[in-house]
């Protein structure tokens, strides 16, 4: 039953391409990031006045901000990508089709791709907005790309579970959360360290450590979640 | 359970054979209606691999305290259509998606090899082989015919060829969105996908819903393709000349394969008339271009008229 | 008769470190008034929750990728165990919690702190609210024992962040351990004494309420398979009593 690398590959490859081709042709996921993002934003930066926070507090309380942005717009944005597929009924056709491990590849490199522009928009606009200064730009980078990271491969397997389930849109935040806290805690305390906080010393190692714990995971879940 | 039918009556009064206590009838030449108990024997004798089979026993489900399904048996083998009829809710689909391996059942066996001589595909295995038809099957709207297509040709490791002849023989237009698709051209692209990688097995969950006069003929005539490759193809090198068309109960026999299957011929399933001659080939040379027979099993609230049909299984009953 | 034998040494166990808690030990150093007792529980209840936790991932484990029914099919007995262990993680897990909570109010006049042990204690109870919602949300049995092993596998996955990253990750109002980095034991020994009594106590609580649990459902799910109406009310007149004499 193990295809050759090659097939896989492709076959993950075919599942990327398609998901982009579907979703630039609809841009559902591309409007629901971006303007959730842009809103959340906006909310939070006029809520917190016209200076922004208070300076000295502001590399403390400003990291949590900008993480939960992060977290509920990719609530909102990623686990469509398996939810759309059971509601419109084209994943019984990937049932018979597709590998499982390629397809949970080609799915999150996918969320993957749409995390990393949610935070290319994201990041700039809140350093922006918030009158930031990064004391640390190569650590800030480093944490959104493995935070994403964890992020986008987290929300892509909690997103096959919760799709053959009812209540989808609520029952996603309430699994994925608890899973996703470490992820937030890490990387909170990171971007923190970034703005000029202290060192951010083992923080780093861990945060990667948990991609890896939570990708691996998911091969090797995926399958069983995805097949009887 | 499992009833044998004379699909359109042409067919001569054959004798009830239960499958598995004797040898069936062997691959390649033989004398029609001849039983030969030496069934390994014919396996030895012909390079070819033998041709696929489908059994399946006592297969439950229940979904919650509803018994969709209670203990349902039957087998089908190569170039044989397997016809299951019931009322709405007897549980065809449910039936068919067991043997799609998409659902588990709650007890009960299933064995599909698509070489007698092979080991059964486990689940997986299976999902990959079968070619499936059935209306909860649908398609990315947002991708044409020809798109979707040539996804899952690339997820199966194929190449575009296929899915363009399916899609001129089945008529359909390659560039419009499946989203702006009739429910008759939706169901002829469940067709082109089935067929996309040449399956062993069709399943076929009220295969002709929807479509038009002309749509049905195409199927049929893919379905009859299917199941009897060497006879509906007009270029066959050594077609025999006893054969002339579909004969109803016409099939390849699994061969080895029934006496160790999981109690086919204890379980008491008449599998219909003794098998007959084997279209199209000579012992020992695989003709050139023409598949192995393929199986079917057809769910229809009311039975079709189809050829092939070997068996038919009523859950009504 | 080992079973029954068990169980009365169990309950006079507990009984003992019960006794042993308010009388023997004596009162810890640093604490205000009898708070310490506090300690020979929430510990142990603590402990029995992480044991909870851990036993659910693996019985899941095992219900996903361990060896199958003769029929092929996953054996239900694990995903019915490992159901038991949240629902008792759940349990444990509240009480760890509330014990902690009364403790905090004694010792530094709040009830809570997002302390982070007490933030990670919390975090397993909403994981195993999430599990058994997730089970409520299927409906297909066999799926629903799928995507719950599934998850609780995944939480088994992210655990030891759970358990072991964010505690250090800032200063925690919680004592520092009695069994500290060094691995000294810093604590009088008759404490010690009733405390690791307590902590076995609480653990074959666990899992002698495991089994119970486990039987339980078990029952549940035989009067299930025993009694499944029929789908079409007409057919099943003629189809019923094959059914189960099948």
């Amino acid at each position: 039953m193990s295809r050759p690398a090659s097939t896989w590959t492709r076959e993950a490859a075919a599942v990327f391409a398609k998901e982009w081709r579907c979703e630039l042709r609809t841009r559902y996921a591309l409007n629901t990031l971006a303007l959730f993002a842009i809103n959340t934003l906006v909310v939070v930066s006029a809520g917190l006045g016209p200076l922004g926070a208070v300076r000295g507090q502001s590399g403390e309380t400003l990291p949590v901000l900008l993480w939960l942005i992060l977290l509920f717009a990719a609530a909102a944005g990623l686990p469509r990508s398996f939810v759309h597929e059971e509601e419109t009924q084209t994943a019984t056709a990937l049932r018979l089709a597709a590998t499982p491990s390629a397809l949970f590849c080609g799915k999150l490199a996918y969320a993957l791709t749409l995390l990393a522009g949610l935070e290319a928009l994201v990041g700039p606009l809140f350093l922006a907005v918030m009158n930031l200064e990064v004391a640390r730009p190569g650590l800030l980078a480093a944490t959104l790309a493995a935070g994403g990271f964890g992020l986008a491969a987290g929300s892509t397997l909690v997103a096959a579970i919760i799709a053959q389930a009812r209540g989808k849109g609520t029952l996603f935040a309430v699994l994925s959360f608890p899973v996703l806290l470490p992820l937030l805690l890490l990387s909170v305390e990171l971007t923190r360290g970034a703005f000029g906080g202290g060192p951010p010393g083992m923080a780093l190692i861990q945060l990667i450590l948990y991609d890896g714990a939570v990708t691996t995971a998911g091969l090797m879940l995926f399958p069983v979640v995805w097949n009887p | 359970m499992l009833r044998p039918e004379r699909a359109a009556g042409k067919a001569p009064a054959r004798p009830k054979s239960v499958r598995g206590g004797q040898g069936a009838a062997q691959v390649g030449q033989g004398a029609p209606g001849s039983q030969s108990a030496g069934a390994p024997s014919a396996a030895r004798l012909y390079s070819r691999p033998m041709p696929a089979a489908l059994s399946f026993v006592q297969v439950r489900r229940r979904f919650g305290r509803l018994a969709v399904l209670g203990g349902v048996s039957g087998a089908v083998g190569a170039g044989e259509a397997l016809l299951v009829t019931g009322r709405n809710g007897a549980g065809k689909s449910t039936l068919l998606r067991c043997l799609a391996g998409l659902l588990a059942p709650d007890s009960g066996t299933i064995d599909f090899r698509e070489d007698a001589a092979a080991p059964p595909l486990d689940a997986a295995a299976r999902r990959r082989s079968v070619g499936l038809v059935a209306p909860d099957l649908a398609f990315y709207g947002e991708l044409t015919a020809a798109e979707n297509l040539a996804f899952f040709a690339r997820l199966r490791g194929l190449g575009p060829e296929r899915g363009d002849e399916l899609l001129r023989r089945l008529e359909l237009p390659p560039d419009r969105p499946a989203a702006a698709m009739s429910s008759g051209m939706r169901q002829r692209l469940r067709w082109a996908w089935a067929l996309l990688h040449r399956p062993s097995l069709l399943l076929l969950d009220e295969p002709f819903q929807n479509l038009d006069a002309a749509g049905v003929e195409i199927t049929r005539r893919l379905l009859a393709e299917h199941l009897a490759p060497g006879l509906a193809n007009p270029a066959a090198p050594s077609e025999p000349a006893g054969i002339a068309g579909p004969t109803p109960g016409t099939c390849l026999a699994p061969g080895a394969a029934p006496a160790t299957g999981p109690g086919i011929g204890s379980a008491g399933i008449a599998p219909g008339p003794a098998p007959a001659t084997a279209p199209a080939t000579t012992p020992g040379i695989a003709p050139t271009g023409i598949a192995a027979p393929g199986l079917a099993v057809v769910a229809n609230p009311v039975p079709l008229e189809i050829g092939h049909v070997a068996a038919s299984l009523d859950l009504d009953a | 008769m080992k079973r029954t034998a068990f169980t009365w040494l169990l309950w006079l166990w507990i009984a003992a470190v019960i006794v042993g808690a308010f009388d023997y030990a004596p009162l810890a150093a640093r604490f205000i008034g009898q708070s310490s007792r506090i300690l020979f529980f929430h510990v142990p209840m603590a402990w029995a929750a992480f044991t909870a936790f851990v036993t659910a991932g693996v019985y899941s484990l095992r219900y996903l990728f361990g060896a199958r029914q003769p029929d092929g099919l996953r054996d239900p007995r694990h995903d019915r165990a490992a159901r038991a262990a949240i629902e008792l993680g759940l349990l444990f897990g509240v009480l760890a919690t509330v014990t902690g909570a009364i403790w905090s109010r004694i010792m530094w006049g709040s009830w809570w702190n997002w302390d982070p042990r007490q933030t990670s204690i919390v975090m397993a109870l909403i994981f195993n609210g999430a599990y058994l919602a997730l089970r409520d949300a299927v409906e297909d049995a066999e799926k629903r024992a799928r995507l719950a092993a599934a998850y609780a596998a995944l939480g088994l996955a992210v655990t030891p962040f759970f358990f072991f990253v964010v505690p250090r990750i800032t200063f925690s109002l919680h004592p520092e351990p009695v069994i500290n980095a060094s691995g000294r034991v810093e604590m009088e020994s008759r404490m010690l004494q009733v405390l690791l009594a307590s902590g076995a106590g609480f653990t074959a609580l666990f899992f002698w309420l495991h089994r119970l649990r486990t039987g339980l459902l078990a029952l549940a799910d035989r009067a299930l398979a025993a009694a499944p109406r029929a789908a079409l009310a007409p057919a099943a007149a003629s189809r019923a009593p094959v059914a189960s004499t099948e």
